[in-house]
């Protein structure tokens, strides 16, 4: 029962989520979070794992987080179930899928669709700040300057010009991070 | 028999795709184009970008959405669960084996400082691409206020972004229906 409790998070995240992997950080760390699967910072150490190895995102998320809950098992399960849903729409739609999308009424929920979800990754950025820029505790949005740790913030504003700069691989900025942070922390 | 080779094929052409893309970007498009329109001439570039552009409008994972519509339009079922497979395999056994090493050395203090940094570039990469979406999907003062709105009511935590991801459609289709398409 439990099981099914836990693949049923992962078909909710498969059928509502719209916009690939970046768009469902913020819906699987709301749920990971709050039913206790990960704490705020192991989270957005799976953010790392995920962006820098091998795979799309969201099966990379799934398979880790089903991993520590159920073991292999939960791995292979909760990887499947988080495809079943899309799998399901793309095999019943098929043929009338593009006619389905040029139609006027989903063009206009893809529009606002689109722009909240910008409101999602932006709470993505907000929370993964809370944890990354602060010392041993998490900033708190209420006083955000309070224990704010002003290397991490240069470190931070470094990496996002060169990335901004050149887009290269996110596992090369990952690697350097990880080899600088050694050095600096 | 013949098809059930197809089949073994389809599944090996989108484990090497789940085994070089990152992320499931159009990274994959060069592999599947060289695998599966030049090698073996199963299908054509026309055929292939159609079925990728149709996975981003479908909801979950873009790359098993493209190889399950890839696969169903060349073996109908059959062929869109040996694509999906293929795409996910690679994934689930890469990372299981990081979620065990990770599990035994995670604690280690080289491993702990090492994410700190590791943190903090995670947060550049979000905000860069937080960016450049921004600017293709925020575009009028409505489009900004539902982004607005979904962000702080998530932030907060006053509402679930699934319940705000269905308001936000909803909304989009109530207030742009008669101008999008004309």
């Amino acid at each position: 029962m439990r099981l099914l409790a836990f693949l049923f998070e992962f078909f909710k995240i498969g059928l509502f989520t719209y916009g690939g992997g970046l768009a469902m950080i913020p819906i699987l760390r709301d749920i990971a979070v709050n039913k206790e699967w990960l704490s705020e910072s192991h989270f957005t150490d799976l953010i790392a794992i995920s962006q820098s190895t091998p795979g799309p995102i969201a099966i990379n998320m799934a398979t880790y987080i089903g991993y520590r809950e159920f073991s292999f098992l939960g791995a292979i399960l909760a990887s499947l179930t988080i495809i079943a849903p899309a799998f399901v729409l793309a095999i019943i739609l098929g043929k009338f899928l593009s006619k389905f999308n040029r139609h006027p009424f989903v063009q206009a929920a893809f529009v606002g669709l689109k722009a909240t979800i910008i409101g999602l990754i932006a709470t993505s950025v907000v929370q993964v700040a809370l944890v990354s820029l602060y010392g041993n505790e998490p900033g708190r949005l209420i006083r955000p300057w309070e224990g704010l740790d002003l290397k991490a913030v240069a470190f931070m504003l470094v990496f996002y010009f060169i990335i901004r700069k050149y887009q290269k691989h996110p596992l090369i900025y990952i690697t350097i991070g990880g080899i600088a942070s050694l050095f600096i922390w | 028999m013949k098809v059930f080779k197809y089949l073994v094929k389809l599944y090996i052409i989108f484990f090497k795709v789940g085994l070089f893309t990152i992320g499931g970007g159009y990274a994959m498009l060069p592999i599947v184009e060289r695998e599966l329109v030049e090698e073996s001439k199963l299908s054509t570039m026309e055929s292939v970008m159609e079925s990728y552009s149709l996975a981003q409008t479908l909801p979950g994972v873009i790359a098993s959405n493209a190889a399950a519509l890839i696969g169903f339009k060349l073996f109908g079922i059959p062929g869109a669960i040996a694509s999906a497979l293929g795409v996910i395999t690679p994934s689930i056994g890469i990372i299981t084996v990081i979620a065990m090493v990770f599990r035994k050395f995670g604690h280690l203090d080289v491993v702990q400082n090492a994410f700190i940094g590791i943190r903090i570039v995670v947060l550049a990469l979000l905000f860069d691409s937080f960016m450049r979406l921004f600017k293709v999907a925020v575009f009028d003062k409505k489009t900004f206020a539902v982004a607005m709105v979904s962000f702080v009511l998530v932030l907060m935590n006053w509402a679930s972004p699934i319940l705000i991801l269905i308001i936000g459609a909803l909304f989009g289709f109530y207030v742009y229906r008669e101008r999008v398409g004309s």
